[in-house]
């Protein structure tokens, strides 16, 4: 054995992990290196001291009083959520919270124009994807046979949510699954990759949502995650919302 | 010894569960059986009382928020440490820190160092030593060489490539062996 051969396995020896021949073989090579014997050595010697250091050490004072205080404070933070100043007409819902009629398709296009006319076009790169596929000729306009994976969410207790948010979320919600049912209606209208896209793209925020809820679950009426459950709905809204008014449609 | 270390374990776990259902009184007393292990990773970490006390404080902290997470599948203790070890490494605190050097020997003595084995004077003088040595070097050689962590699981806390984990422990081993003589 060389001696960078040994160097190598030097960590596996000093620390007994190396058994058999290669311990043999490493053994025989020491018993003949003065240079690799030092290096064994001091490796030895400082791993060993190194395992004999305390594995306690008393803080110079009692920190609890510091520890206690930071909890409580985390503990006042967490008052109950804000009713957050949730303008119920940008997503076409009726002020006093009463959501669009899916069954109806009038009343729910009525609730879709509200929309279309209120929020601000934010996926610049989606929409150009949507509006290019839209100028492709009928035979590759195929968004395909899988659907748009719309799925109902938990109801808004199980988020911990305030009555005020609570209702705001269920407004959402129904202003959802109405978005998601125009655009399952004009999917053969869209190109396949521009649909794989939104797919992928529904999914992401569909999953950013869950983890969100399920950290919600466990700090309730925390106004962060709070937060952040409302603009991945805003988000998410918005764009159900281009794909389902572009121009275009058949 | 195995009896008392599976009851020690058994009772953190139970503490913990209390904790974590919002009895405060369990946690403190979480705090006072594992501070000192907090404390030791922490000031080696950092090299300074002053940085350590505020870390273990953080840390404590940081485990009631994050209690509702803990499941019990490994040792409180253990998960502790891997929050103290994580807010250590955060970049943040890179600000906060010197050179992360002792000034005064005898700070090492004002520490209360419980010596449960071995020479207390070379106890001393690696600690010493480990303190005076380069942010990352140390880092690496206190989670490596002191608390049993592998490159891997170093590499991915310190988001650092297990090649430059063991190039600062190669480097921190140097500085040690040529500081006390090994």
């Amino acid at each position: 054995m060389k001696c960078p051969e040994f160097l190598d396995q030097l960590d596996d020896l000093a620390r007994g992990r190396l058994g058999g021949e290669a311990e043999r073989a490493a053994r025989e090579h020491l018993a003949s290196c003065p240079s690799c014997r030092q290096a064994e050595r001091g490796l030895s010697a400082l791993l060993s001291a190194a395992r004999a250091l305390p594995s306690s050490v008393e803080p110079p004072r009692d920190l609890w009083k510091g520890i206690q205080a930071g909890i409580r404070a985390q503990k006042a933070e967490r008052r109950p959520a804000r009713v957050l100043p949730f303008n119920a007409a940008r997503f076409g819902v009726a002020p006093d919270g009463a959501a669009p009629d899916i069954a109806a398709p009038r009343e729910g296009r009525t609730a879709k124009a509200r929309l279309i006319a209120r929020l601000s076009v934010a996926a610049a790169v989606l929409a150009i994807g949507i509006g290019a596929s839209l100028a492709l000729p009928a035979l590759l306009r195929d968004g395909g046979r899988e659907s748009f994976g719309y799925r109902a969410r938990p109801v808004p207790a199980a988020f911990g949510l305030s009555p005020g948010l609570a209702e705001s979320q269920a407004a959402l919600e129904s202003a959802r699954a109405e978005l998601y049912a125009a655009l399952e209606a004009r999917r053969g209208s869209l190109g396949k990759e521009t649909a794989a896209v939104l797919r992928k793209n529904l999914r992401i925020i569909d999953e950013a949502v869950d983890e969100i809820g399920k950290a919600l679950e466990r700090d309730p009426g925390n106004e962060e995650l709070s937060g952040f459950l409302f603009s991945a709905y805003e988000n998410e809204l918005r764009v159900l919302s281009q794909a389902a008014s572009m121009k275009g449609s058949i | 010894m195995i009896g008392t270390a599976e009851s020690g374990t058994t009772d953190e776990r139970r503490l913990a569960l209390m904790a974590k259902a919002g009895d405060e009184s369990a946690f403190e007393k979480l705090y006072r059986s594992t501070a000192g292990r907090v404390y030791a990773l922490c000031l080696r970490l950092t090299g300074r009382p002053d940085l350590a006390d505020e870390l273990v404080q953080e840390t404590f902290v940081r485990a009631w928020r994050c209690l509702p997470s803990f499941r019990g599948e490994s040792a409180f203790s253990t998960w502790l440490t891997r929050i103290a070890v994580n807010l250590a490494l955060s970049e943040r605190r890179k600000s906060a820190r010197l050179d992360g050097r002792l000034e005064r020997p005898e700070d090492i003595e004002e520490l209360g160092v419980q010596r449960e084995t071995g020479d207390a004077e070379s106890s001393i003088d690696l600690e010493r030593a480990i303190a005076a040595l380069p942010e990352k070097a140390r880092r690496v050689f206190v989670l490596h060489d002191v608390e049993g962590w592998k490159h891997e699981e170093i590499a991915e806390l310190a988001g650092i490539a297990v090649g430059t984990s063991k190039a600062h422990l190669h480097k921190a081993r140097a500085a040690l062996k040529e500081a006390l003589s090994l």
